[in-house]
């Protein structure tokens, strides 16, 4: 998994938390690395499954409560360091439709070994998104922050709804529809 | 407060170790890319250098393609080769009747090229061994075989490459290196054998081009120029003449009693005084002068820059030659002549119609006035 990751993690629990709760996460959690990560590293996504774990026993929040608010949290992030992915884009189904095509084209480009998760998107109907995820690592939660991040920055009113996809266990499907 | 400290003092050590951690990517990462900027530069130096080969090869084949003469294209092989694998001696050979010519040499490697003497070996009729692929000799002072190639006194290593078409060796084409120690590579014989392959074909085309051309022009029997090969000639003369308000002669020739000589003695004698006299009127006659076999025992003349006067003064000599000639068949003697008909053309308004016309009145004369003179018509 690649450093950036972590390094976003790490500084999402000093500004959500505190810096003694992202210090004490570290050393309970005896990681491989040391808890030492580089935004340009490449680390053992293991060490993102102990991190989470840990943090949710440390703050009583289940886990997926813990990867959707990290998912918002990285999001926004994104929006912050690569402003370039939204020009001329303007609603979150135009963003989240290319995440694919040109997003994910552009990170290749950087890391050619990266294991990208795959964002297979339809329309069925006009305003009627539907995702497919599809991940090695299988973070649907944390796919799902990240749409909540979209919209959020959108400012839309949109709601989501997760289907399980029995055919795939390593998938998940995102139903993104008007409303609330 | 010592906690907070240590919490600190923790999270300094891991930023730390973490921008170690990040330099030491950085300087690996900037080694690959190093090494692939450098295979990059590689890959572009090569294509580059293939993509001018490309354009080098088309170049020299459209010369040669364009050109119906060989000597024309073997001065483009040798330009071109000497381009391709630069700085050095380049010669093309070509087959003749006995042997092999040079016919085009380009040298860049060499001080003072060929011409000290270039003539004297341009005249040179060489007998290679017939060599079916081609060969690099790595020292031509050393190696035993040298297929009878001449090389330059500089040359050190060489490379001579088969002109073949059709699997007929049709010339050859050499390459010579004065540096000692330096080698034809391997793309420089293979960009050479690739100009020297399209060039053999061109070459062989030129040729049977340049034949055809001679036989369409040539009388067979004597060697001189045919009928058609005249008229297409004699109008630019004409033309010339009259841009210019030069002097132009016609002269007609025919032999007297041939119907006799071929009955007497037999045709094949009478090709024979067929030949001779017209060797007699090439022999006798300037180059610049056009004749040709008229008729069956009749020859024309055109004399460019020659007034009528000047034209009865040939005429008599060709006249004395023929007469002189000594012949014989089946064990007897006897004698040939030749009437002549001359006529000069008159500016303005003279045609080259009218002027052959008054020659041939001229020639009629002559024949009336007892044969073996010679009468002019202006």
């Amino acid at each position: 998994m690649k450093g950036v990751v972590f390094v976003e993690f790490i500084e999402m629990i000093d500004t959500s938390f505190s810096i003694e709760m992202s210090d004490r996460l570290i050393e309970m959690s005896d990681l491989p690395s040391g808890g030492i990560y580089t935004s340009v590293g490449t680390y053992d996504p293991k060490e993102m499954v102990t991190l989470v774990g840990n943090l949710s026993s440390l703050t009583q929040t289940p886990v997926s409560d813990l990867l959707k608010s990290f998912g918002r949290y990285l999001f926004k992030r994104f929006v912050e360091n690569f402003p370039d992915f939204f020009k001329g884009i303007t609603s979150s189904i135009d963003f989240l439709s290319q995440v694919d095509s040109y997003v994910h084209l552009e990170v290749r480009k950087l890391y050619q070994d990266a294991e990208l998760p795959t964002f297979e998107c339809t329309t069925p109907e006009p305003d009627l998104l539907h995702m497919k995820y599809e991940s090695k690592r299988n973070l649907p939660d944390l796919a799902e922050g990240l749409i909540l991040g979209c919209i959020e920055h959108f400012g839309e009113s949109l709601k989501i709804a997760r289907k399980s996809l029995p055919e795939n266990p390593l998938a998940t499907l995102f139903i993104i529809s008007p409303g609330n | 407060m010592s906690e907070e400290l240590n919490l600190l003092r923790r999270r300094f050590e891991r930023e730390r170790l973490a921008r170690k951690q990040a330099e030491n990517i950085a300087e690996v990462k900037s080694r690959e890319l190093f090494v692939k900027s450098q295979e990059l530069e590689k890959t572009a130096k090569a294509e580059l250098k293939a993509k001018h080969e490309i354009e080098l090869l088309l170049r020299a084949f459209e010369a040669f393609t364009s050109r119906l003469n060989t000597s024309e294209i073997a001065d483009h092989l040798c330009r071109y080769v000497d381009k391709a694998i630069s700085g050095h001696n380049v010669s093309v050979y070509l087959r003749k009747e006995n042997g092999f010519q040079a016919v085009s040499q380009k040298n860049s490697a060499f001080g003072d090229p060929l011409g000290r003497n270039r003539a004297s070996f341009s005249e040179k009729i060489f007998q290679f061994t017939e060599l079916t692929a081609s060969v690099v000799i790595e020292n031509v002072r050393q190696a035993e075989v040298h297929h009878n190639f001449r090389f330059w006194d500089d040359t050190h290593s060489a490379m001579i490459i088969p002109l073949s078409y059709q699997r007929r060796i049709i010339g050859y084409l050499t390459a010579e290196n004065p540096i000692k120690g330096t080698l034809f590579e391997e793309a420089q014989v293979r960009i050479a054998q690739a100009l020297a392959n399209e060039a053999a074909i061109a070459l062989e085309n030129a040729r049977l081009f340049q034949k055809v051309e001679k036989l369409s022009t040539t009388d067979p029997l004597t060697g001189a120029h045919n009928r058609r090969y005249f008229d297409e000639t004699a109008r630019k003369f004409f033309k010339l003449s009259v841009r210019h308000n030069r002097a132009l002669s016609a002269l007609m020739l025919d032999i007297d009693y041939f119907k006799k000589v071929n009955d007497t003695y037999g045709h094949d004698t009478g090709d024979e005084v067929l030949k001779k006299v017209a060797q007699t009127c090439r022999r006798l006659t300037r180059e610049q002068d056009l004749c040709a076999r008229y008729g069956g025992e009749e020859f024309c003349f055109l004399f460019p820059e020659t007034n009528a006067s000047e034209a009865f003064i040939i005429a008599e000599k060709l006249r004395t030659a023929i007469a002189e000639l000594d012949w014989e068949a089946n064990g007897r003697n006897f004698f040939v002549t030749a009437s002549f008909g001359v006529s000069e053309c008159v500016h303005p308004g003279d045609s080259m119609e009218s002027l052959i016309k008054r020659c041939d009145e001229a020639l009629y004369a002559a024949k009336g006035k007892g044969r073996n003179c010679v009468v002019t018509k202006t």
